[in-house]
């Protein structure tokens, strides 16, 4: 049963929804605005170069298809990371790329940024680098459940598996990171 | 020992998930809103044109149906009528269509009449059928069930005991 604040939300979400159905920019801005930042996050951990190109595609076909979408806020959040999902997919395909390539360019790129927070940009690193034991399903949940934010079963909706299945190569993808963290000693630096 | 999972779930979130740009938010944002608001403008006017097309092909629908019923039916009941008053249809239908329009006074021939039935000794069609019978494409009709044939009126008379049999 939800309370008050969360139905409240949840008609909230349900309004900004149907006003982006009909074209409000604002509703529009909203959404990306909330959304935005994860789809990037999630494209950039599956390495892709154009991870800013991505989150446009994301939200233009999105945009193409909002009139047929029913659900929830939730159900909108899995549908948009559904598209991110299958958009990553289509870019590999294309490219050739094997999925579970690492996103070197990404961490290579990475600005230093001021001299206080090298350090901590340095962990931040590290902790891309460790997405690299993981195969292309187990970063695709791992990304999706840590970066974008998504429950188990929203997981499961955008990537068209099973909540179960999910839970499975979430807990394994998770192990293997665990794993390679204490293999490196990550954050006993700091 | 802590878990050195919680450090790295925030830095990872931390590093990969950025704000995105307010030009580039509002960028996308009016690309969206202008898609949305089209594709909506579009799905209006197909869902009006498509339920004015129904509508209009319903009824059409309906009246192409209505005729082509209505002329197999005319159809039928001439040709069952033609064949049924000269009693050439199958004996079954031949039966059925006789004991329909009996109802309403018609007679019709039924299977059998055009023998002469009560002569003693002879047997009804059905007991004992010259030849095997065959079906289309050259195949026996063995496997088929046939509705049994009532035939009203006729007298079947019990077959000729010879005596010499019993003895």
């Amino acid at each position: 049963m939800i309370g008050v604040e969360e139905h409240m939300a949840e008609v909230d979400h349900h309004e900004r929804i149907e006003r982006a159905r009909s074209g409000d920019e604002r509703a529009w801005a909203e959404i990306v605005e909330r959304l935005g930042p994860r789809i990037l996050g999630y494209a950039r951990g599956k390495g892709i170069a154009d991870a800013d190109d991505v989150v446009q595609d994301v939200f233009l076909a999105a945009a193409r298809r909002i009139g047929d979408f029913e659900g929830t806020w939730s159900n909108f959040r899995s549908w948009i990371f559904s598209i991110a999902y299958r958009q990553i997919v289509d870019r590999y395909r294309r490219s050739g790329r094997e999925d579970a390539s690492l996103p070197r360019v990404l961490v290579d790129d990475l600005d230093p940024g001021p001299a206080d927070e090298v350090v901590d940009r340095e962990a931040a690193s590290d902790a891309v680098r460790a997405l690299d034991v993981l195969s292309g399903d187990e970063r695709d949940v791992v990304l999706l459940r840590v970066v974008a934010g998504l429950e188990t079963a929203e997981v499961a909706e955008a990537v068209g598996k099973r909540p179960g299945t999910v839970r499975v190569v979430q807990s394994r993808a998770l192990d293997k990171v665990r794993a390679e963290l204490r293999r490196r000693g990550y954050g006993e630096l700091r | 020992m802590t878990d050195p999972l919680d450090r790295w779930a925030d830095d990872l979130a931390g590093d990969l998930a950025e704000d995105l740009d307010p030009g580039a938010v509002d960028a996308i944002a009016s690309q969206a809103a202008s898609i949305a608001a089209s594709a909506a403008a579009s799905a209006g006017a197909a869902g009006a044109a498509a339920g004015a097309t129904a509508a209009g092909a319903t009824t059409a629908g309906v009246s192409a149906a209505a005729k082509i019923v209505t002329a197999v039916a005319a159809a039928l009941a001439i040709g069952v009528g033609a064949f049924a008053a000269t009693g050439n249809l199958p004996d079954p239908i031949q039966s059925f269509v006789a004991d329909v329009v009996e109802l309403v006074g018609v007679d019709l021939p039924r299977p059998g009449e055009d023998l002469p039935v009560d002569l003693p000794g002879v047997e009804l069609p059905g007991a004992d059928l010259p030849g095997e019978p065959s079906a289309p494409g050259g195949g026996t009709v063995s496997d088929v069930t046939v509705p049994d044939v009532t035939v009203p009126g006729a007298t079947v008379p019990d077959a000729p005991v010879d005596p010499g049999l019993d003895g």
